[in-house]
């Protein structure tokens, strides 16, 4: 079956990407861009939360921001003030970044210990777990899955974008093994109408992108 | 300068995601027998840096807010006060790079003051990361004054994170801060240094590298 633009458009979690550290303005004037679309959710980095939330909930849409990111270097109460104060600024869901040192050192139930606490605030939200798909072997992504599937995380995300482009494999090796017990959401690197197509192909059922506009506008 | 002279100037860096634990041993012992000022890494690795340089001339640095800066400012104070419990001694904390250039500077005042008493507190000093390349000369200014204004120990110009920046740290940016801050006032260039003689001739009284070793060596 064809992917249609609103199918495209309804996963699309909406980003300014590319400005780093924009002023409120800049992203108040993206963020009332997004209210003319269907996207899934507009991200905002955390210090804009408070400033967009309730735009955005006036007009029916959501509001994601991320936690220990880019990095995935932030330790546990930091992360957990940083989530609690996301969602005390009007948050609807968080993508966090897991532990990635912690990973690579092979203390994988410490990765899944730190984010306990911030996952008693879920309370029936989205959290997204960044697992670095680009860092890790295929094993470890799969390890790394199983590890956000435990812990209750609806979805994984690949990667953070900074710099790192998804894999259709990456996105499809979640797919294959969890089905919708844990959906993958595909970011970094989806730039245009036809890499959205093909990530929704590969099984991704949310996209990150800050080329969210030109993408659906191509359709 | 000579070897040792030189040493003194370095915060042997690595701030990349899914550095091992193993690896940040090595290096923290590296930098020890260096005598390098510190070793800079993410907060998730302070405790098992710090278990190697306790008690030597090289400290433990680490990293707030980065590389976005975009936190709130009872957030950058939580991850502070943490990281040094777990055995930091040097903090650089990216500055809310949107409100400066919002010219919210209320809240500039309110993070720097703030995380400049969680680390004197401890007997930390602060570095503040003001992130020249997306800032205009005048911006860079003002981001000197908010320093000055709280005590800031060290101006650092950049995270160096290169994946969201136009370019590098510039002699003109280190020239620049030291015309404007205090002579005890520390200024600390980091991003993309190539020509270490000629930023501290500049003025730096710190140099941010990943290759401390090289530098030390002439190489």
């Amino acid at each position: 079956m064809a992917v249609t633009r609103l199918d495209v458009e309804r996963i699309i979690d909406a980003s300014l990407g590319a400005t780093p550290a924009p002023t409120l303005a800049e992203v108040n004037a993206f963020v009332k861009k997004t209210l003319n679309y269907n996207f899934a959710v507009t991200l905002t980095e955390p210090f804009y939360v408070k400033y967009n939330a309730d735009l955005l909930h006036a007009n029916g849409k959501q509001l994601v921001t991320v936690i220990s990111y880019p990095l995935g270097g932030m330790t546990p109460k930091a992360k957990l003030a940083q989530a609690k104060q996301a969602l005390k600024d009007g948050a609807d869901e968080l993508d966090i970044a897991m532990d990635i040192s912690a990973f690579m050192s092979g203390k994988y139930d410490y990765v899944k210990e730190e984010l306990k606490p911030v996952m008693e605030l879920q309370e029936g939200r989205i959290f997204k777990m960044i697992y670095f798909a680009d860092l890790l072997t295929a094993d470890q992504q799969l390890k790394a899955c199983e590890i956000a599937a435990e812990l209750g995380f609806q979805y994984v995300k690949t990667n953070t974008g900074y710099g790192v482009v998804t894999t259709l494999e990456q996105v499809s090796r979640v797919r294959d093994r969890f089905g919708d017990d844990l959906k993958v959401m595909a970011s970094g690197g989806v730039r245009t109408k036809e890499d959205a197509i093909n990530m929704i192909k590969a099984g991704a059922t949310r996209i990150a992108t800050s080329a969210s506009f030109k993408i659906v506008d191509s359709f | 300068m000579n070897k040792a002279e030189l040493a003194k100037y370095i915060d042997q860096t690595i701030l990349k995601p899914g550095v091992t634990e193993e690896f940040v041993e090595k290096f923290c012992e590296d930098a020890k027998a260096n005598a390098f000022a510190s070793v800079c890494i993410l907060p998730t690795l302070v405790k098992p840096a710090a278990k190697i340089l306790k008690g030597s001339e090289t400290k433990v640095c680490t990293v707030i807010s980065f590389p976005l800066g975009m936190d709130v400012p009872a957030v950058k104070i939580q991850e502070a006060k943490e990281v040094i419990e777990h055995g930091a001694e040097e903090v650089d904390m990216v500055i809310n790079v949107g409100a400066l250039k919002s010219g919210e500077y209320a809240i500039n005042d309110e993070e720097i003051s703030g995380v400049v008493k969680a680390c004197h507190d401890k007997g930390a000093i602060l570095k503040l990361i003001i992130e020249t390349p997306l800032l205009t000369e005048e911006q860079i200014i003002k981001a000197c004054e908010l320093a000055e204004k709280h005590g800031v120990d060290i101006v650092k110009t950049s995270t160096g994170f290169s994946a969201m920046l136009p370019r590098s740290t510039s002699v003109d940016d280190v020239k620049l801060i030291r015309k404007h801050v205090k002579a005890a006032t520390g200024v600390k260039a980091a991003g993309g240094i190539r020509k270490t003689a000629a930023m501290i001739e500049a003025g730096a009284t710190r140099i941010g590298a990943s290759a401390g070793e090289a530098i030390i060596n002439g190489l």
